[in-house]
């Protein structure tokens, strides 16, 4: 910690010597409540995650910590992270320490930060950010026609607490390179990586074509396999899209095989819609790279310069020594009227491996411009399923008031007898209260029950912990 | 303890010494593959980013707006460049809702997120105005109706 404090006055003190420039950003969240699934009493509990960014012409230097207290020593911890350089100059591109990488649209690694979002688990009660990175070197180089990036690194496993050893956290190692090449408007890759941890050492090869056939089409596709390793696997994923005027269609289609990647530090698109719409959020279906295929199509018609609908079909099939089909149908109408913005879905699903039958859900939102300063969001949304012939259902209702982005004050209330969360009807009552006080500085409280359960947020899913109590955040850029 | 005031301290700190971020050039792929230099891409006068992504509600809003003030300024030495968040799993859906929604200024796609870590991007929409010299002179966040007319304020009194 000394020397990480350290480093941040010399950056401090070079930057205002050499005209550099000094950035960052904190994220401070306090808590005091209970989860309502432990056995134990309310708590004070702080997280806090601070990044610093240094700058001097091509090079920048990054530096940051997160540390979580609680009354309960075995779950607090310092943790230095988003340690690293990178140098960009003239098409090349360097990084040493912390970095990022997705390779083959995640079908091979995907590297991300969830913004915002800090889990917690059952198992460890310790608090982290949710991101995955690599801890070591990379080095690449970019022409207009060709591109090509050899690195190495340890990928970081979330599912570990940091209160546990480096060694458990960045158990998978690997090495891999990556080039492309470029010609009318078409993109020839290909990416070997080999992998290294305590259970196996494993070489896996792709290559992919992707690029534009027409103006109004574009398309990717890609083939990876493992070419040395104890098992046998592979990954295919197709899409294309196409805009025709007011009318925009995606169709993606995979097929992956034993293709879990280490600890998971894969992630191949998983061509299921990310809704935004709570119920349907929380009951989305998980990829399993296992053993999945199927495919998505979505169709967008822009029906007049304020009307837009969207319309998904998902199909997805597991085979773990039986079938488990997942099929989902989703439409929905997003509208502007007077002062008002509306949107309306509707959505049919049966998931077979969460035993989900005969799934409908939907709902509305409703958003008025009050004069020109102030609005109102109404959320109003409905779910019905049965699960082996139990009718369940979950209803959402949610008012918000804004005034410009300045000030957001809204209640959420959830009601829900699925038999899965309680024997008996269970209500979540909650507000929330966001007020950005300067261009720098945003408050959050949070007050009441939160529902869990899984979530997805920019195309990762992770699960959620019910809590009670209070919870104020502080989120800070410099 | 006394890491944690250190740490404290430090925090209290650094936004009092912290000053306008600006941009080291970046290269981003758009949506036919090829790579693009924000230098070949930035506005003689004022250079408007939009981060976005296409399950992003507010995102969705905002577009048909910035295109707006795209067009309303593009003749004045402005210009738009849209840089989209998708990752693996959604970016096949940006070229048909891009193209549906009439969007016509340039989209590059950061599915590695680089540029939006380097850039401190934590919500979407943000939009950053970002002057001639490459320095950010605005930051919006979030995006409700009205907000346009915040912008157009914002990039009027950056032209002047």
């Amino acid at each position: 910690m000394k020397h990480l404090l350290t480093a941040i006055s010399l950056l401090l003190l070079g930057s205002s010597m050499a005209h550099a420039q000094f950035s960052g950003t904190s994220l401070l969240e306090y808590q005091y409540g209970e989860l309502p699934s432990a056995n134990e009493s309310a708590f004070n509990a702080m997280y806090n995650k601070l990044n610093l960014n240094y700058r001097y012409k091509q090079l920048r230097i990054k530096a940051g910590v997160q540390y979580y207290i609680s009354p309960y020593s075995e779950r607090n911890y310092v943790e230095p992270g988003w340690l690293g350089a990178n140098y960009r100059n003239k098409g090349w591109d360097l990084s040493l320490g912390n970095f990022n990488e997705t390779i083959g649209r995640g079908i091979l690694l995907r590297s991300y930060e969830i913004h915002g979002a800090v889990i917690e688990d059952l198992s460890f009660r310790s608090k982290q950010y949710f991101y995955r990175d690599l801890l070591g070197a990379s080095a690449g180089y970019r022409h207009k026609k060709f591109a090509f990036k050899a690195m190495y690194g340890m990928v970081l496993n979330n599912v570990i607490a940091p209160t546990e050893s480096i060694s458990a956290r960045r158990d998978d190692e690997i090495m891999a390179f990556t080039g492309e090449y470029k010609f009318l408007k078409q993109t020839i890759g290909g990416a070997f990586m080999h992998l290294s941890n305590a259970a196996e050492k494993t070489d896996y090869a792709m290559g992919n074509i992707s690029g534009r056939l027409f103006p109004f089409l574009n398309y990717y596709t890609a083939y990876a396999s493992t070419v040395n390793g104890p098992s046998k696997g592979h990954a295919i994923y197709a899409s294309l899209n196409m805009a025709i005027n007011k009318f925009g269609l995606s169709v993606e289609w995979k097929d992956y095989d034993n293709f879990v990647i280490g600890s998971g530090i894969n992630e191949p698109p998983a061509l299921v819609k990310e809704h935004s719409y709570r119920v349907l959020n929380r009951s989305t279906h998980v990829l399993q790279p296992d053993n999945e295929s199927g495919f998505q199509i979505e169709a967008f018609y822009q029906a007049s310069d304020n009307t837009l609908l969207t319309i998904n079909h998902t199909v997805a099939n597991n085979d773990f020594g039986a079938d488990f089909n997942y099929r989902e149908w989703f439409a929905e109408v997003s509208t502007s009227f007077n002062q008002s913005d509306l949107k309306i879905f509707a959505d049919y699903a049966n998931d077979e491996l969460k035993d989900e039958e005969d799934r409908i859900s939907t709902g509305l939102n409703l958003e008025q411009k009050i004069k020109t300063k102030h609005g109102l969001l109404l959320e109003l949304e409905y779910q019905s399923f049965n699960r082996q012939s139990v009718n369940n259902q979950n209803v959402v209702t949610g008012l918000t008031y804004n005034y410009q982005s300045k000030l957001y004050w809204g209640v959420l209330n959830e009601w829900s007898n699925d038999t899965f969360i309680s024997d008996n009807e269970k209500f979540w009552l909650s507000t929330t209260i966001r007020y950005k006080l300067n261009s720098k500085n945003t408050f959050q409280l949070f007050a009441g029950e939160r529902r869990g359960g899984p979530a997805c947020s920019a195309g990762v899913c992770y699960e959620v912990l019910d809590f009670k109590g209070v919870e104020l955040r502080w989120m800070a850029r410099f | 303890m006394k890491q944690l005031t250190f740490a404290l301290l430090l925090f209290i700190l650094l936004p009092i010494y912290g000053t306008a971020q600006t941009l080291r050039d970046f290269s981003l792929e758009n949506l036919d593959g090829e790579w693009m230099d924000y230098n070949d891409l930035k506005g003689e006068q004022l250079t408007i980013i939009d981060f976005w992504a296409s399950w992003c509600k507010p995102c969705m809003k905002a577009m048909p707006e910035i295109e707006n003030l795209y067009q309303t300024f593009k003749d004045q030495g402005v210009n738009v460049i849209s840089i989209n968040t998708d990752g693996p799993r959604s970016i096949s859906k940006v070229l048909p809702l891009s193209q549906t929604l009439n969007v016509t200024y340039p989209i590059l796609s950061d599915i590695n997120n680089d540029l939006t870590a380097e850039l401190n991007i934590s919500v979407l929409p943000t939009m950053l105005l970002v002057n001639s010299d490459g320095k950010i002179i605005s930051r919006h966040e979030g995006w409700t109706s009205g907000d346009e007319a915040k912008v157009e304020q914002h990039i009027k009194e950056a032209m002047q």
